[in-house]
């Protein structure tokens, strides 16, 4: 009997129990447990008693659970009023907070966005990773050209003789192709043309129509459904007839709209077709288009790169030998195409990089000053908060507890910014898209790496936010704070202080790349460009238009008004594209081959475009003009010491005589530098009309033109543009990104400032008392005023010192990516230091007065 | 003034009857014995914390005895209030009750 009243009940449930309760000594549970376990160890088993102490404790667990639930619930309860009360209770404080906040997460999420959208090119095909473009390397003598189209002859090839390759295909840009549907002519919608096979390399569904068998006839052609409506309006587009260039296609099937975030953009769809009678064309040599692949799962890139790399020597060994060219394919990933690749002849232009880290930078610089505000006000709060702090503490508050309450409220704060953020994004939304030049939805809002950020910036900034209250305050002893010998966050005032300078050196920094950006913007537009660009009225009309024998004809036509003072057709005019040849050379001590831009021209052009001649001669009517005009840089290129000698060579497989040399001049934006250029003159490929016009005139000319074309080219349509406005769509990208800048650079400002006046507020009310006494003997409002500006002044100029030498190093390294760009100069320097000055003097201003000019009974009645 | 409910009753009607006797084994013998269902400590415990909570019933610590391991007994004691909520508690049950004809609940059928 008495052994057994020894037998202690199960050692690892009594542990489990402890664990669990701290009830022992308020409802003697152990011993309760213990008294029926002896019990039942007297009356049985030891056993089953035994299973009887775990079943206890077992199945206590979830009773324990809401227990332990309902207390932490009772506590955060408790939190949670009195979070809302300290809310309420310093609303300006909150106000200021929460609005900054969530402006700088608002600018945060935007940015983010705009990366994910920006870096989410092409990775919506299925297998994205194993698709590649075959891309093109033309190596000469000194010069590497690297070309996104290739040869036509390359997917086919390698999808037949390579096991590796498990699909591949072609697409290229029939741009500038005359569209009719009914009636209608259109001109610029973007018409792709393919292989079949790209529909399931790129994973283009169909809506209608089958896409086994859509693109197999020849006149077939898919349409967008948003193509569909402007073509047919209600009508089932299905089986209806496009004219392309006047032949008829019908529609055979409706595919989606392409994405924004692809290279590839489509509106219509219509088989490739490769004209191989053409006389230009040669095998390995002639047609140029996209050529996309598949590898297998498992396939080694780099080692499939290098098999196929030389495979056009394989095929024009000979050829390409004799000419010194190197001709060689290489690889591209199709998600890096967007953004790592600057090939030429891309179909659309491609993003930078560099623009992404630019903006990844303000974003964060952006969401910092938010931070620094949120920090700031915690801090100048916390002395508020001390007494509660110490009145916590002496009712028996653990350090963690209080730590916990801090960062959970700062965490509720950022999470209701999060939430302000996000709806006001949703806002903003569509005038963002305009202005980024993007297609952003809402629901990309909902993309699982955009939740996980926004989950991640909520934990960084309620951790940055909540940090001091929880760490420092919560270590403060109950005795110091509630005898009152802890004031008002003394240690803090210095944190503070760099704070603020710090929040001021970002905003200054901002607003300076913003100014300098802008002045190179302005740079860029209104450099010379070596040739005329206003008062030009550029037809852009069908190729066929013009032959040899009605070239004269249309020319004088459109030169019989009175106010059209120069005609002149060209292949290309300035801004738009260019012939892209590889072009040997002989003659003055130098012989190769070189890539050359290229211009065909009448005689005229030279002329109406004002081009200066610095030697030889240009084309003129009536003289041999069998030869090429060539630029300045083209000079240089091609090696050759002088002009003069430039006019001894040839140019091209008969040596055709340079017998000009222009200076160079911007043909295209001045992002880049001016490339080899030739002119020369041929009536083969006219598609521009430019009409230098008096623009007084400009509406009666434009009514004339279109009264001349119709009557000239019936059936036919044309667009026209002026040119100066047309070259500058060229920088439409830098005024995207000055328009993103500026309003970011606005944001951070902004966000700043009420920082600012968050603080200048505060310590205006710190300093009630000083300023009472100060004004009873006598002080007067200004030199209150002063008293309260001067420090904050200090502040701002110090930012200025430190903002100015790294925005001077920054945005030297950032123009450096431009090839003409400014010097830096000291005035946008001063204009932002000098406007941050007074906009923060005005912040803290308002506040110094309505702190000096208040009525010392009042600040010091309660003393 | 609120209802007691079912599970309050039952528990507070353990304490009345066990009179000075009412602690943790002796109140989940008695419910068990009762009800004929099972009841685990942890529910137990959690049931008479909030009673306590509620003012309904207060606690004493009583001697330690060596069968309980050298623990204290808690015993419960009803206060004012819980005799009132009971009176309550029954006048409305026999008032629910009251003029029932219904052979099922008159345990006829």
């Amino acid at each position: 009997m008495r052994e057994q009243k020894q037998k202690s009940s199960p050692f690892f449930a009594h542990w489990l129990l402890k664990r669990m309760t701290s009830y022992d000594r308020r409802y003697g549970c152990f011993g309760d447990l213990e008294e029926e376990y002896q019990r039942r160890v007297k009356s049985g088993s030891t056993g089953r008693a035994g299973a009887w102490y775990y079943s206890q404790v077992i199945r206590s667990l979830p009773a324990y659970f809401s227990h332990l639930i309902f207390w932490r619930f009772t506590m955060i309860q408790n939190y949670f009023k009195i979070a809302w009360r300290s809310l309420l209770k310093y609303k300006n404080y909150s106000f200021i907070n929460i609005l900054g906040l969530s402006i700088g997460l608002a600018a945060c999420l935007l940015i983010l966005l705009y990366i994910r959208y920006e870096t989410s090119y092409d990775s919506y095909h299925p297998h994205a990773d194993r698709i590649y473009r075959v891309a093109k390397s033309q190596e000469t003598a000194n010069k590497v050209d690297q070309l996104a189209s290739n040869v036509t002859e390359v997917a086919p090839t390698l999808k037949e003789r390579f096991p590796e390759v498990e699909e591949a295909a072609r697409a290229g840009s029939a741009h500038f192709r005359y569209i009719k549907a009914g009636n209608q002519k259109f001109l610029h919608d973007k018409l792709i043309v393919m292989d079949p096979e790209m529909l399931s390399l790129f994973h283009i569904p169909l809506i209608a129509g089958d896409p086994a068998t859509a693109l197999n006839q020849p006149d077939a052609i898919l349409i967008t459904t948003a193509i569909g409506k402007k073509y047919f309006g209600t009508a089932n587009p299905m089986g209806k007839t496009i004219f392309i260039d006047t032949v008829a296609h019908h529609v055979t099937g409706i595919v989606a709209s392409s994405p924004g975030n692809t290279h590839l953009k489509y509106e219509l769809i219509k088989r490739m077709k490769i004209d191989v009678d053409n006389p230009f064309h040669r095998p390995w040599g002639g047609w140029h288009c996209m050529n996309y692949i598949r590898l297998k799962p498992g396939t080694d890139f780099a080692l499939f790169q290098e098999k196929i790399r030389r495979l056009p020597h394989e095929y024009e060994g000979e050829y390409l030998e004799q000419r010194g060219v190197e001709f060689n394919l290489f690889l591209q990933p199709l998600r890096d195409i967007h953004l790592h690749s600057h090939l030429k002849w891309e179909i659309e232009p491609p993003g930078n990089a560099l623009y992404i880290t630019i903006f990844s930078a303000v974003g964060i610089f952006v969401l910092l000053i938010a931070c620094i505000n949120f920090m700031n006000l915690a801090t100048a709060r916390s002395a508020g908060r001390a007494g509660e702090v110490g009145i916590r503490k002496v009712i028996g508050a653990r350090r963690e507890q209080l730590i916990n309450q801090f960062l959970g409220e700062s965490f509720l704060l950022t999470f209701i910014a999060m939430m302000l953020a996000a709806a006001s994004v949703l806002f903003i939304m569509p005038l963002f898209n305009t202005w980024a030049g993007i297609q952003l939805t809402h629901t990309q809002l909902l993309d699982p790496v955009v939740l996980f950020s926004a989950a991640l910036l909520i934990l960084l900034t309620g951790i940055i936010g909540g940090s001091y209250p929880a760490f420092i305050l919560s270590a403060f002893r109950p005795i110091a704070v509630l005898r009152g010998s802890i004031k008002s966050g003394q240690k803090s005032s210095l944190l503070r202080k760099v704070l603020v300078i710090s929040q001021f050196a970002i905003s200054i920094a901002l607003m300076i790349a913003t100014l300098l950006f802008f002045e190179q913007l302005q740079f860029m537009k209104n450099a010379p460009l070596g040739f005329s660009k206003e008062q030009k009225l550029i037809i852009e009309f069908n190729r066929e238009n013009v032959t040899e024998e009605n070239l004269q004809s249309v020319k004088t036509e459109f030169l019989r008004h009175p106010a059209v003072q120069t005609t002149s057709l060209s292949s290309s005019v300035p801004g738009r594209w260019m012939y892209f040849w590889n072009m040997s050379y002989s003659g003055g001590g130098q012989e190769g081959r070189k890539m050359l831009n290229a211009y065909c021209v009448d005689t005229d052009f030279i002329n109406s475009y004002d081009i200066q001649i610095t030697a030889g001669r240009g084309f003129e009517q009536g003289r041999d003009n069998n030869g090429w005009v060539i630029n300045e840089a083209a000079v240089s290129a091609f090696g050759w010491p002088d002009a003069e000698t430039a006019l001894q060579a040839g140019l091209g497989g008969r040596g055709n005589p340079i017998i000009g040399v222009v200076k160079d001049f911007h043909f295209r934006g001045l992002q880049q530098a001016v490339e080899p250029l030739g002119i020369f003159h041929i009536s083969d490929d006219y598609r521009y009309l430019t009409l230098t016009i008096d623009t007084r005139h400009t509406g009666e000319v434009l009514r004339f033109v279109d009264e001349i074309h119709s009557r000239l080219f019936p059936d036919k349509i044309y667009e026209h543009f002026f040119l100066d406005k047309d070259f500058e769509t060229q920088y439409q990208a830098e005024e995207r990104r000055i328009r993103l800048f500026t309003g970011f650079a606005i944001l951070g400002v902004f966000i700043a400032c009420i920082g600012l006046l968050g603080m200048s507020a505060f310590i205006a009310e710190q300093r009630t008392k000083e300023i009472g006494i100060r004004k009873v003997l006598g002080a007067s409002v200004p030199r209150i005023i002063l008293m309260l500006t001067r420090e904050f002044i200090l502040w701002v100029l110090l930012s200025n010192i430190i903002a100015w030498p790294i925005a001077w190093i920054a945005m030297n390294h950032w123009f450096n990516d431009f090839a003409y760009r400014i010097d830096l100069n000291l005035f946008p320097f001063l204009i932002a230091g000098i406007l941050t000055l007074i906009i923060a003097f005005f912040t803290v201003a308002y506040q110094a007065i309505k702190a000096g000019c208040g009525d010392p009974v009042d600040a010091l009645k309660y003393e | 003034m609120k209802l007691l409910t079912m599970n309050e009753q039952i528990l507070l009607l353990a304490v009345l009857r066990l009179k000075e006797n009412a602690y943790g084994v002796s109140i989940r013998d008695h419910i068990i014995e009762i009800t004929g269902k099972s009841m685990v400590y942890g529910t137990l415990y959690n049931s008479l914390d909030k009673l306590v909570k509620k003012g309904y019933v207060i606690t004493r610590e009583g001697e330690p005895t060596s069968e309980r391991g050298g623990r204290r007994k808690i015993y419960y004691t009803l206060t004012p209030e819980a005799r009132t909520a009971l009176r309550h508690a029954k006048y409305v049950q026999s008032a629910l009750w009251n003029d029932m004809s219904d052979p099922i609940l008159k345990g006829e059928l």
